[in-house]
């Protein structure tokens, strides 16, 4: 089916006109798409997860503040680690999961304050192609059943009509007449994913949300249905929102590519410029870890260290100061080491992580009264980070150390004291008075970068800080 | 999916009309052996759904019985029946000579014998060609070569407790369906209304008349070796008692094959309301969770606090006056009552396998191209659930049998002159050391055996539908005793 004949008969069809005006709008659009175009506005959306704790415990910001544009026409990569937020950000922007805030617009409707005859629209303009195809398919109805359900939920046309679309559907996703009976168990993982994808098509959508649609294939499926999704996109014209954490499948598939990090995005731009130039420290060490990627400099040594902070709790300021490898460092521990850097990152994320912890009643109990259960286990992770490598043999467990200037061990101790004691809230706010910056007290803006609409939220792209590239390279290049 | 993979062609796709137009011969030899075997028996069917009828419309309050009805009643009595008293009759007398009025001049116990034997053949034929059915339907007919289904059947088909389970389940349930053919005496002449009857019997020297009632005096059970009829033996009279007489001197199979009727009718109307409140409670608590959830489960406990059997006490006793507690000898109400009371045990057993589905992506996936939420709970969460609610409803049926048995024998439930297998234990329990030990070992040993195979049957369909749970952990899954 070329795209000429898809709006051949979506322009006979005699209730297209009538009632869906704004699609037959988007139809004559489509000669003249635009870059500036966009289809789905995300505008400052905001996701939390509440679970209603007894103890009224934060809620988990999923999506925090997400603002991004999706044009006509493109797809859009979402990446970002796991548990980053990519795929509630997809399913908010689909209405899925109910917006905590922001709003998303499209064709000038807010899709989370839909009802009626507005919300079925756009349930059918905008589909989702789900992570797991074994998950994804109720496994009870047959493949005819499973493609043919959009149809009957929306009424479309005749019965026979139905039966007719959705044989039309299997052929064009690559599946045979055949199928139409067979059960999804009686598939492998990539022909699930197909019979996924023409559910997804059944009702003409518009736009389309990949969930990670090939991350539980094997490679050698993963190509195929990549080829195919790209194939369909040119063929009906459509809009992909592409999640994947796989790099370098977003960079085969995606125009533009949005990197996520804790609930936000930190960069935004045109795929090749991004892989190629990476603005963003996230983004550059996030690339840095594809194996075989050359990306100009030598960056192996830029690894991402540690796991994300609890989306319950991000850091304040910059949520990626946390393992930051160009992070803006108070001037007066210039002559600290890369190493001491690397040592003292990991007493504040060690202290952070105390703070947070789920502690028990007993252990709440023993901190109220000041009998700190767990001042050995401090002791421990200093001497580990401080004094192992050095000659010197701390007998009273000071941290003293080579590694550390004068002033940088004084506040190092401090911050100790106060952990020993089981404060450690207080350790951490000690750790972030002496070795933070700007990083952690200010939440980035988002800067242009190059000029081709490329955005990057790092403070180090204001005319006061270095480049994080060249602070990178000098960091971690000549090392 | 052992068969080969077939090319679907348009035609194969059609109706399933064409489908058997296009190769009717498996159909056709079937069709026309299913007609023959419910030619046989078509009398009785009819008879079954006028008797139903007439029924129904005595236990209206304060209405007659339309005259219609009973002429239609009348009409289909005269229906022949194969399998009935009238075809193979058992009651007849001795002349000196030989055997008057028994099928074929049989001596009554091997006419009775002959017309049980042919009931139960019967009964198992027409199941077992009602499986060929389903058979030929699959290889022959059914467009999909495989269906998720086909492996929980052939698991069960391997599955010899569950078999078990369906053996005895289908003998109860054929002694329900044949209760009046199966007895070799009526409950109208034997146990309602004796003195209204007569028969003829064989003296020594003559033949001689007497009413049943007073035939009954002298066939009582109690307990002498001389005032006892057991299993299989005949009385005074030149009756043939199978399971022995009652202390009254009534028919005990009688008894308890009509007996099996309001078993099951109270267990099958209880289960179902049950079950259908369950059902809809669970689905719409997991699809939208939060407080309906949250309101739901306070009412259950509720519910569940009250203690069931004061309830039952308490109410039968109340309603025993009024025309609800009058209709089917006070069965309908301890239904309504162990349906209000059991639902909530049924709803928590439901709810978690409904959550467990209601989180599946497919939910989501329906969801996100907007299905409606009641198709989302047809199509997409019913399917899942259908499994625990033949185990749990068939498990349930069993604690209600035992239920009602129990109720009867401490004197509650359902009225005389019903028949009620708790009320024949209650009968017979001071005789149990005693000759007559048949009037409540019989149908104690059948209650046992019925709750058996309903929880076999449960263990049965649950080891298909989900072949990872062991057959001995059995959980939550476990038959309840019942009410008493």
């Amino acid at each position: 089916m070329s795209r000429n004949d898809a709006a051949t008969e979506s322009g006979t069809a005699n209730e297209s006109e009538a009632s869906r005006p704004s699609r037959a709008a988007a139809d004559s659009d489509d000669s003249t798409v635009t870059a500036d175009d966009p289809l789905v506005e995300v505008r400052d959306l905001k996701k939390y997860y509440d679970d209603d704790g007894f103890l009224g415990d934060d809620p988990v910001k999923a999506v925090d503040g997400v603002s991004l544009d999706i044009r006509r026409g493109e797809t859009l990569g979402l990446v970002g680690e796991s548990g980053c937020g990519k795929t509630t950000l997809g399913r908010t922007i689909l209405g899925l999961e109910d917006a905590t805030g922001g709003e998303v617009v499209s064709d000038g409707r807010n899709v989370a304050r839909l009802s009626g005859k507005q919300l079925r629209e756009w349930q059918r303009d905008a589909q989702m192609v789900f992570q797991d195809p074994e998950a994804s398919l109720n496994d009870r109805m047959t493949v005819g059943e499973i493609v043919r359900e959009p149809l009957d939920a929306h009424d479309w046309e005749t019965a026979s009509e139905r039966r007719r679309r959705v044989f039309e559907l299997l052929d064009l996703v690559g599946l045979n007449e055949e199928h139409y009976y067979r059960y999804p168990h009686q598939f492998s993982g990539g022909q699930r994913q197909r019979v996924g994808i023409a559910r997804a098509l059944a009702l003409e959508p518009e736009f389309i949300v990949l969930d990670e649609p090939v991350s539980a294939l094997d490679v050698s499926v993963q190509a195929r249905v990549i080829n195919l999704l790209e194939d369909l996109q040119e063929e009906l014209g459509l809009t992909y929102l592409f999640i994947a954490h796989d790099l370098s499948v977003v960079r085969h598939i995606a125009d533009r590519v949005a990197v996520m990090y804790l609930g936000d995005i930190v960069e935004l731009g045109d795929t090749e410029t991004v892989y190629s130039d990476p603005a963003h420290p996230y983004t550059l060490s996030l690339l840095s870890a594809i194996p075989g990627s050359h990306t100009g400099t030598d960056r192996d040594r830029v690894t991402l260290r540690g796991t994300p902070p609890s989306p319950r709790d991000p850091p304040q300021g910059c949520r990626f100061a946390t393992r930051c490898p160009a992070k803006v460092r108070p001037a007066e521990f210039d002559d600290l080491s890369g190493t001491a850097w690397e040592r003292i990152d990991a007493l504040h994320t060690v202290l952070r992580e105390r703070a947070h912890t789920e502690t028990g009643l007993t252990e709440r109990l023993k901190r109220r009264l000041g009998l700190a259960a767990d001042a050995s286990d401090i002791d421990e992770v200093v001497a580990d980070l401080f004094e192992r490598d050095s000659d010197v043999a701390a007998a009273d467990g000071s941290a003293r150390s080579d590694l550390l200037t004068e002033s940088a061990r004084s506040a190092v101790e401090d911050a100790v004291q106060f952990a020993r004691r089981g404060e450690d809230e207080e350790a951490t706010a000690v750790l972030r008075e002496a070795f933070g910056s700007v990083c952690n007290r200010e939440r980035p803006e988002r800067h242009a970068v190059g000029d081709d609409g490329r955005v990057s939220a790092c403070v180090r792209h204001t005319d006061e800080y270095e480049d994080p590239r060249s602070v990178v390279d000098r960091r971690f290049g000549d090392d | 999916m052992a068969t080969p993979t077939r090319t679907l062609t348009d035609g194969e796709a059609a109706p399933l009309r064409d489908r058997i137009m296009a190769n009717p011969r498996p159909a056709a030899t079937w069709l026309a052996v299913t007609a023959v075997l419910f030619a046989l028996q078509a009398g009785a069917l009819v008879e079954f759904m006028a008797a139903l009828l007439a029924d129904a419309a005595a236990a209206l309050p304060g209405v007659a019985v339309p005259a219609a009805v009973l002429a239609l009643e009348r009409a289909a009595d005269a229906v022949p029946t194969l399998l009935s008293r009238e075809t193979i009759p058992n009651q007849g007398y001795y002349n000196g000579s030989g055997y008057v009025g028994t099928f074929l001049g049989l001596s009554p116990d091997l006419a009775w014998l002959l017309r049980a034997t042919l009931i139960y053949a019967y009964s198992f034929v027409t199941l077992g060609w009602l499986w060929v059915g389903y058979e030929r339907y699959r290889t022959h007919y059914r467009i999909a070569d495989w269906t998720p289904r086909d492996d929980v059947i052939d698991r069960f088909r391997e599955h010899k407790w569950g078999l078990f389970g369906v053996a005895v389940v289908a003998m109860f349930f054929v002694m329900v369906l044949f209760a009046p053919a199966l007895s070799p005496t009526t409950t109208a002449a034997n146990l309602e209304d004796p003195y209204g009857n007569e028969l003829t019997y064989w003296t020594g020297d003559g033949t001689q008349t007497v009413t049943v009632g007073q035939a009954n005096l002298g066939s009582q059970s109690q307990g002498t070796p001389q005032e006892n009829v057991g299993p299989m033996q005949y009385d005074d009279y030149g009756r043939i008692h199978p399971f022995g007489t009652l202390p009254s001197g009534k028919d005990l199979f009688t008894f308890i094959a009509h007996g099996s009727r309001i078993s099951l009718i109270i267990g099958l109307v209880s289960v179902g309301l049950s079950v259908s409140i369950a059902v809809v409670l669970a689905l719409v608590t997991a699809y939208y969770k939060g407080k309906i959830d949250l309101g739901a489960v306070l009412v259950s406990d509720a519910v569940m606090g009250m203690p069931q059997l004061l309830l039952l006490i308490m109410l039968s006793v109340i309603l025993s006056g009024t025309w609800i507690g009058k209709i089917y000898s006070g069965a309908f109400v301890l239904a309504l009552i162990f349906a209000g009371t059991g639902w909530p045990a049924m709803w928590r057993s439901f709810r978690g396998p409904a959550l467990q589905v209601s989180n599946r992506e497919w939910v989501d996936a329906a969801k996100s191209f907007g299905q409606t939420p009641t198709a989302i709970m047809r199509k997409h969460m019913l399917p899942y659930i259908t499994g625990y609610v033949l185990v749990y409803g068939s498990m349930t049926l069993g604690g209600a049998i035992i239920a009602i048995a129990g109720l009867s024998f401490l004197g509650l439930g359902v009225n005389p002159p019903t028949p009620e297998w708790g009320r024949a234990v209650n009968a017979g329990q001071d005789y149990v050391t005693t000759a007559s030990w048949h009037i409540s070992l019989i149908p104690g040993i059948l209650i046992t055996l019925v709750v058996t195979g309903f929880n076999a049957l449960g263990d049965g369909v649950r080891d298909a539908i989900d072949p990872e749970s062991d057959a001995e952990d059995q959980g939550g899954a476990s038959g309840r005793g019942g009410g008493a």
